[in-house]
């Protein structure tokens, strides 16, 4: 269970998130939307530990945020959205040292790495001899999504997971969160993408300049907001309107 | 129960966790050590791009060593010698982490790769400084080298002095690892995060100015006659750490005594200040600090609009207007200037390339010092006497210059370097001539100011000043131009690695050496009356634009920009 009581963070005179009170329970697929700059990153920051919050406070599983977080950051797996890795070594080194540093034993850690091969369809030869500066974007995101993954942790927070997967990988990988979250692992799902939010996630929250201003199932922000869509409900809270009126007119600009 | 077992037992109870560190070290190991995409392999052909400069500066380190090393030939006292060796030791690995130790230590880019991952404080700390010990152990066992093996022949020396000098100078490597961290870690602890950025670069300045005057006792050490020959004991070694390890080496080869004993113990006593200081003070918060470092802001300075009357606002907007007229006329083409303006905003704001430029700006103002401090600086134009050292402060400017372009290729936002692939550019030179100009204004123009002001104030005479000074400003641009020759140089187009900026200063320092000192030899000529001083400036004011004009055409600088061979990169 993740508990958000009041969670603010503020950068100098900038406040990034403020207030933000949330209860998710075990098993529950958690999509966190927001436009850009909206406070996402930053509370999946505070919440892996990463960052310190300015007030309020937030525990995962009964551990309090605050301090060194270790107990916090041995129960969660993160995928961050700029897909960071050390670019220096293998897929496999990589992997390895990450299970090092959540003090797994070398032979489950293998075991580990072979599946997440086996899954993302990465051959032994990508796997051990080259170097992930030479991996793509969507290849290098399968890497930190196992990583996020190999020490089997009870809550996972994706940052964008998507980003440079190709089709067939993000089909897979959303049937992956689905039965993450069906074997009782609470999943907190930050994404631009709402189709994907729409169709994978039990729980919508809605975010912007920092305030939750929606939160519920699909169909009770439906009744709600009295609009269908995700997409149509998402501007409409973020205060998006005459989008398409705007893009005409933006497009008018480069008429020469 | 093991050494092994029990070693990991005291260092977890100290919140240190082994089988995290190992891992840790391991990665960094490997970073330190590769480059480009393969792996190395013997089987299937394919190979490991590694890293070179750490190679080169063994190398390099090696061979200075072997100029302190013959002094052991003339009658040296075996402490006295080991003192002068492991005073050069102790201020090249200074100087040597310095240049480092900003990549290391707050490599701010970590934090998304392991920031979330349960790894305490005080690991992660261990972690980085050995990292950087090990760095500043390849210098000093490079260094150490010849002066361990020819110290054998010192007088009061005998067999055992080759590996006690190893021991000595791994032990300064140590110390000098450990006053460098203790220097940013307490920086890290009573400066806020907005301000840290500044000051970090300015102290690395400081820090690489008082680590280079200290450099300058090697030689005095060394010409003296006297010192080398002496065993006898001064209240100045109590002060100075190489005499304390040199005390610890007199000790293991058995030339004991009450002066030995104390600084060996002096020296094994500030190893285990520093530690304790090290672990107790900066280990627990250092990762909050990194986080702090990464995710923090820095204030925009829009805050001086704020505020500002009418008139200043006016006046400010007609500057702005007289700054971009300069601005249009010094860098004509668009390209050029887009460049310019990069260049010299991350000259002035990213704290990776301040730390590791700044410590090479403060060689131009050494020199001038030392100068002023053993001979007074006399003024060459009314003295008979013409300082080498004072003249050398111009020529290092030029060596800064150099030192720039080569900072300026790494960058962590190296990706970003497309930009200049996807955009027509049609003259590799705009690229260049941007790079080149942004030095110029931003660190040659301050620096021979600098140079303008200490030598007026000293000499009285701000005109004699800028005619010393004005041979080095005519050359300069041409200087400039020397490492784009054979080569395109993109800024902040690649990935930095360890011991990069240290192999490229050295390497910069040396090859550029003869050239400038060459210049300086002529203007002291010239200065001693052996031609007319207006000569030499004349021969200057032709020549420059001559090699100007020839490095521009062998640069092939009207040419395109050539297609990346993508090795940074993936596909």
């Amino acid at each position: 269970m993740i508990v958000l009581d009041n969670l603010t963070k503020i950068y100098g005179d900038k406040v990034a998130v403020e207030g933000v009170s949330l209860t998710i329970p075990s098993g529950q697929l958690v999509g966190y939307l927001g436009p850009n700059g909206a406070g996402k990153s930053t509370t999946v920051k505070m919440l892996t530990g990463m960052i310190a919050p300015t007030s309020g406070r937030a525990e995962i599983y009964g551990h309090e945020i605050g301090g060194d977080n270790l107990e916090i950051k041995r129960m969660i797996g993160y995928v961050p959205e700029s897909g960071a890795v050390y670019e220096t070594l293998s897929a496999r080194e990589y992997l390895e040292m990450v299970g090092r540093l959540y003090s797994l034993d070398d032979k489950v850690i293998r075991d580990r790495i072979e599946k997440f091969g086996d899954f993302f369809e990465i051959d032994e030869d990508t796997l051990s001899r080259k170097l992930l500066s030479a991996y793509s974007k969507g290849m290098r995101q399968k890497v930190v999504i196992s990583a996020a993954l190999i020490h089997n942790p009870r809550v996972i927070f994706f940052d964008e997971p998507l980003n440079g997967l190709d089709a067939s990988t993000q089909l897979m990988f959303k049937t992956l969160i689905k039965n993450l979250a069906a074997e009782g692992k609470t999943i907190f799902y930050c994404s631009h993408i709402l189709d994907v939010v729409e169709r994978t996630c039990d729980r919508i929250v809605i975010i912007d300049h920092g305030h939750v201003v929606a939160d519920g199932t699909l169909t009770q922000l439906q009744a709600a907001s009295g609009e269908g869509s995700l997409e149509r409900i998402f501007n409409k809270l973020t205060s998006h309107t005459n989008l398409e009126e705007r893009a005409e007119e933006f497009s008018k600009t480069f008429t020469f | 129960m093991h050494m092994p077992e029990k070693m990991a037992r005291w260092l977890s109870k100290r919140g240190i966790s082994t089988r995290q560190l190992k891992a840790l070290l391991i990665v960094y190991l490997k970073q330190d050590l590769r480059g480009g995409k393969s792996l190395v392999s013997t089987h299937k052909g394919d190979y490991i791009k590694s890293n070179w400069s750490l190679l080169l500066i063994a190398v390099l380190y090696t061979i200075f060593g072997l100029t302190v090393a013959v002094t052991a030939l003339t009658e040296a006292d075996v402490f006295a010698y080991s003192m002068l060796a492991l005073s050069f030791t102790f201020f090249i690995a200074l100087l040597g982490i310095l240049a480092e130790s900003g990549n290391v230590i707050f490599d701010e880019t970590e934090a998304d790769v392991i920031g979330h991952l349960p790894i305490s404080s005080r690991t992660y700390f261990t972690a980085k400084v050995l990292n950087l010990f090990l760095f500043t152990l390849l210098i000093a066992l490079s260094a150490s080298f010849f002066p361990a093996v020819f110290g054998i022949w010192a007088v009061r020396s005998n067999l055992l002095f080759a590996v006690a000098h190893a021991v000595s100078a791994t032990l300064m490597a140590l110390l000098a690892t450990a006053l460098v961290v203790i220097s940013y870690g307490l920086l890290m602890r009573f400066v806020s995060r907005e301000r840290f950025d500044n000051i970090i670069a300015y102290s690395q300045g400081a820090l690489a100015l008082f680590f280079m005057l200290g450099y300058q006792i090697v030689p005095r050490i060394a010409g003296s006659h006297e010192i080398l020959t002496s065993s006898a004991a001064r209240w100045y070694h109590f002060l100075y750490p190489p005499a304390w390890f040199s005390g610890l080496t007199m000790l293991m080869i058995g030339r004991g005594s009450l002066k030995a004993l104390a600084l060996a113990s002096l020296a094994l006593a500030s190893l285990a200040i520093l530690g304790t200081l090290a672990f107790r003070k900066i280990a627990g918060g250092y990762s909050s600090f990194l986080s702090k470092l990464s995710h923090g802001t820095t204030k925009a300075r829009a805050g001086s609009e704020q505020g500002k009357g009418r008139g200043a606002k006016r006046a400010k907007a007609r500057n702005d207007r007289v700054l971009e007229g300069i601005k249009a006329a010094f860098l004509r083409r668009p390209a050029e200037r887009a460049v310019f303006d990069l260049v010299s905003l991350y000259l002035r704001r990213d704290r990776e390339i301040k730390v590791r430029l700044y410590p090479s700006l403060t060689y131009a103002v050494v020199f001038p010092i030392l100068a002023l401090i053993s001979e007074g600086l006399p003024n060459p134009f009314l003295s008979a006497q013409v300082s080498f050292y004072g003249l050398l402060g111009a020529a290092m400017v030029c060596f800064s210059g150099l030192s720039a372009v080569e900072v300026l290729v790494f960058s962590a936002h190296y990706r970003a370097s497309y930009i200049f692939h996807v955009t027509p550019i049609a003259r590799r030179g705009d690229i260049h001539g941007g790079i080149r100009k942004a030095i110029f204004v931003n660190i040659a123009l301050p620096s021979f100011l600098a140079l303008l002001l200490l030598f007026g104030f000293i000499w009285r005479n701000p005109f004699h000043a800028l005619l010393v000074l004005a041979p080095w400003i005519i050359i300069m641009p041409a200087v400039l131009l020397v490492p784009f020759t054979f080569r395109e140089v993109l800024p902040l187009s690649r990935k930095y690695q360890k011991g990069q900026q240290s192999a490229r200063n050295l390497s910069i320092f040396l090859s550029s050496f003869a050239g400038l000192s060459v210049i300086t030899g002529l203007q002291i000529a010239s200065l001693k009356g052996y031609r007319p001083y207006w000569s030499f400036v004349l021969i200057i004011a032709v020549a420059a634009p001559l090699i100007h004009s020839i490095l521009t055409r062998i640069n092939g600088e009207a040419g395109p920009l050539k297609p990346q061979d993508g090795s940074e990169e993936g596909g």
